[in-house]
């Protein structure tokens, strides 16, 4: 079933490719962004806790898939978007508590977004390896600048007693001491929003062609006109602002802010969440995150040294299932539905 | 107050010397298995500080800093040999994001491993009976272990050139790094090449790594810190460049040296200002040639 498209075959070959895997595709993510929605009602208070960290993690992990799924470039360093965003939410809270918390959000994870545009332009003129490991460099700058500057970030004591009282959602609509429940539920009403218009303008946009044509064809796209840095830049940038509003809330719903959200630890477990569910899926990074978040705190009630496990399980699943869980499934479903059609 | 200069400057320089050698021991292996194969292992410095540990348990045990210096390193070097046999060279042609990723999962490993045989804490191990004092040069009181440390790594680095300069082995190591079909249908194993050159950058890093402990002491960060210096190198020195690997570190070690003594506040910062500006200056690092 393809479908002529009027940009030349490129796009027609992307555009068949998109159609065999939609119906599917949407079910599955139909069912996750469900379950996300409805947690409150189905899972028990205690375990909402756990789950509020991995759906922020899992955004900031679609975040870091943005760059990897739609650019091909693989970020070393990318808890510096997901950190910045983090204390300027802290700061924000603590100078403006009577401006509405969205508007916070949105400012902290913009100013994340324009701080990827930045240092976008140095990053992503690289490829492979290189950017990988300019990125950590990168990253591990900005955690320099968390560490060291104590008046602004409070140094390795980080952060705290930035929540006002009352959090001001709407002029007129006010939270006093959010509950668990009620935090999560802001997360929630963030992340599915931003994230399905994200997949929108990434899947459906101009733009979105764009960025793919990009990375399947750096040479062609430049024939056909597209500045090829600049795609690749504002990608990055919108994968800035996505962690960004996954740091924001991560502030919110901590209520603390240390070095530990922009470290380098961080940006490695974006990496193995993202790969855990599946980088080829937009949405296989918010699996991967509910799987490392809910795998390690299982592991950590056996054995202290979960950590061990977790790369012993993330080696195997590499070498064994390089495309992770979601691209399992997605095998697994393609076998039952059509049995040995190659 | 010239002479106080003097001896600033002396201090300054043997600093900025130490840290060079340290750093140079520790990238020149992740440079040069990156540039003849391609490999980028995000697990090289923790066999760094795997050497590091596996040192303090020799020393403490044989109250013999000579035997850890001798013995750790070849003992990591073969845990490194059982890994690239293993892991590594499964993914040799599989790209970087499976090598990242593989090699990523392996520093996971060996962090947790360390941490359940050696613990959380920070361990400190006295430098050897005789290279434990001071010697005054020019005014500067330098402590003797860090000539030590730069007289090793200069008897290291020219062996190393020796063996790949003067030897028979060392020519058909260059060669494959320029030409490794030819040097693959003259009948050498190339894949035997590679992880010989593999193992000579694990053991350099694994001699960083004991001969570091004296100096820093061995902590669970030393892994990461030390990564995000090698990678500074790496970048700022070009593809997998040894001559480029080898003037970034000599620079980074002036900055730190004279950096520390005249700005001790900034220090954390200056790697970052080497590579932003060698970055500036040339884009694809000192010595690069293409690969984007």
């Amino acid at each position: 079933m393809t479908i002529p498209g009027r940009l030349g075959p490129a796009l027609s070959v992307l555009k068949a490719e998109r159609g065999r895997r939609d119906l599917g595709g949407a079910l599955a993510t139909l069912a996750l962004l469900a379950a996300v929605a409805a947690a409150p009602w189905l899972v028990p208070v205690a375990a909402l806790n756990d789950l509020g960290q991995a759906v922020l993690l899992g955004l900031f992990a679609i975040g870091f898939n943005i760059v990897f799924k739609y650019s091909g470039l693989l970020s070393f360093g990318h808890a510096a978007f997901f950190g910045v965003a983090a204390y300027a939410e802290a700061l924000l809270l603590r100078a403006f508590p009577a401006v509405p918390v969205p508007l916070l959000i949105l400012g902290a994870a913009a100013g994340a977004g324009l701080l990827g545009l930045l240092l976008g332009h140095v990053c992503v003129r690289r490829t492979g390896a290189y950017f990988s490991m300019t990125t950590l460099a990168v990253g591990a700058f900005l955690y320099t600048i968390a560490f060291k500057w104590h008046a602004v970030t409070g140094g390795t004591d980080g952060l705290d007693e930035f929540m006002p009282a009352a959090l001001v959602l709407l002029p007129g609509w006010r939270l006093t001491n959010p509950s668990i429940t009620e935090i999560y539920e802001l997360s929630a009403a963030f992340l599915i929003p931003f994230t399905l218009a994200t997949w929108l303008i990434l899947e459906h946009t101009p733009f979105g062609n764009a960025v793919q044509l990009v990375r399947q064809n750096e040479e062609r796209a430049a024939f056909l006109g597209y500045d090829t840095h600049r795609v690749k830049l504002t990608n990055y940038g919108l994968a800035a602002f996505v962690a960004g509003i996954a740091g924001a809330l991560w502030a919110i719903s901590n209520g603390f802010v240390s070095t530990d959200s922009i470290d380098l630890t961080l940006s490695t477990t974006v990496i193995i969440m993202a790969f855990i569910g599946g980088t080829a899926w937009f949405w296989g990074p918010l699996l991967g995150s509910a799987i490392y978040i809910f795998g390690s705190d299982r592991l950590s009630a056996v054995t202290q040294h979960w950590q061990l496990w977790m790369g012993l399980a993330f080696i195997a699943l590499v070498l064994a299932f390089p495309r992770g869980i979601a691209g399992l499934a997605s095998l697994l479903a393609s076998r039952l539905v059509r049995p040995r059609d190659g | 107050m010239s002479h106080h200069l003097a001896s600033l400057m002396v201090a300054g320089g043997l600093d900025a010397l130490t840290y060079s050698s340290l750093a140079f021991l520790i990238a020149s292996g992740l440079t040069v298995v990156f540039g003849m194969l391609g490999f980028l292992n995000v697990a090289h410095t923790s066999f760094y500080m795997l050497a590091g540990y596996i040192g303090f348990s020799i020393a403490s045990r044989t109250g013999s800093f000579w035997l850890a210096l001798l013995l750790a390193p070849p003992v990591t070097v073969a845990l490194g040999l059982a890994a690239e046999r293993l892991l590594f060279r499964r993914l040799y042609a599989a790209g970087h994001t499976p090598q990242l990723l593989l090699t990523i999962g392996l520093a996971y490993v060996i962090a947790e491993t360390t941490k359940m045989i050696w613990g959380d804490d920070s361990l400190a191990l006295a430098p050897p009976t005789g290279l434990g004092g001071h010697v005054v040069i020019l005014g500067a009181t330098l402590p003797v272990y860090h000539l030590f440390v730069i007289v090793i790594t200069m008897a290291l680095v020219g062996l190393l050139a020796l063996l790949i300069g003067w030897t028979r082995l060392g020519m058909v190591v260059r060669a494959a790094a320029i030409h490794p079909q030819m040097v693959d249908a003259l009948g050498f194993k190339l894949s035997a090449v590679h992880t010989f050159v593999f193992l000579v950058g694990l053991y350099l890093a694994a001699v960083a790594g004991v001969v570091m402990a004296p100096m820093l002491g061995i902590y669970p960060g030393m892994a990461d810190d030390a990564l995000v210096q090698s990678f500074i190198v790496v970048v700022a020195g070009g593809l997998g460049s040894l001559p480029g690997a080898f003037v970034v570190a000599g620079l980074l070690g002036l900055v730190q040296g004279f950096g520390s003594v005249f700005l001790s506040d900034y220090a954390l910062y200056f790697p970052f200002v080497v590579l932003a500006g060698v970055l500036l200056v040339r884009p694809l690092g000192l010595f690069g040639r293409g690969g984007a």
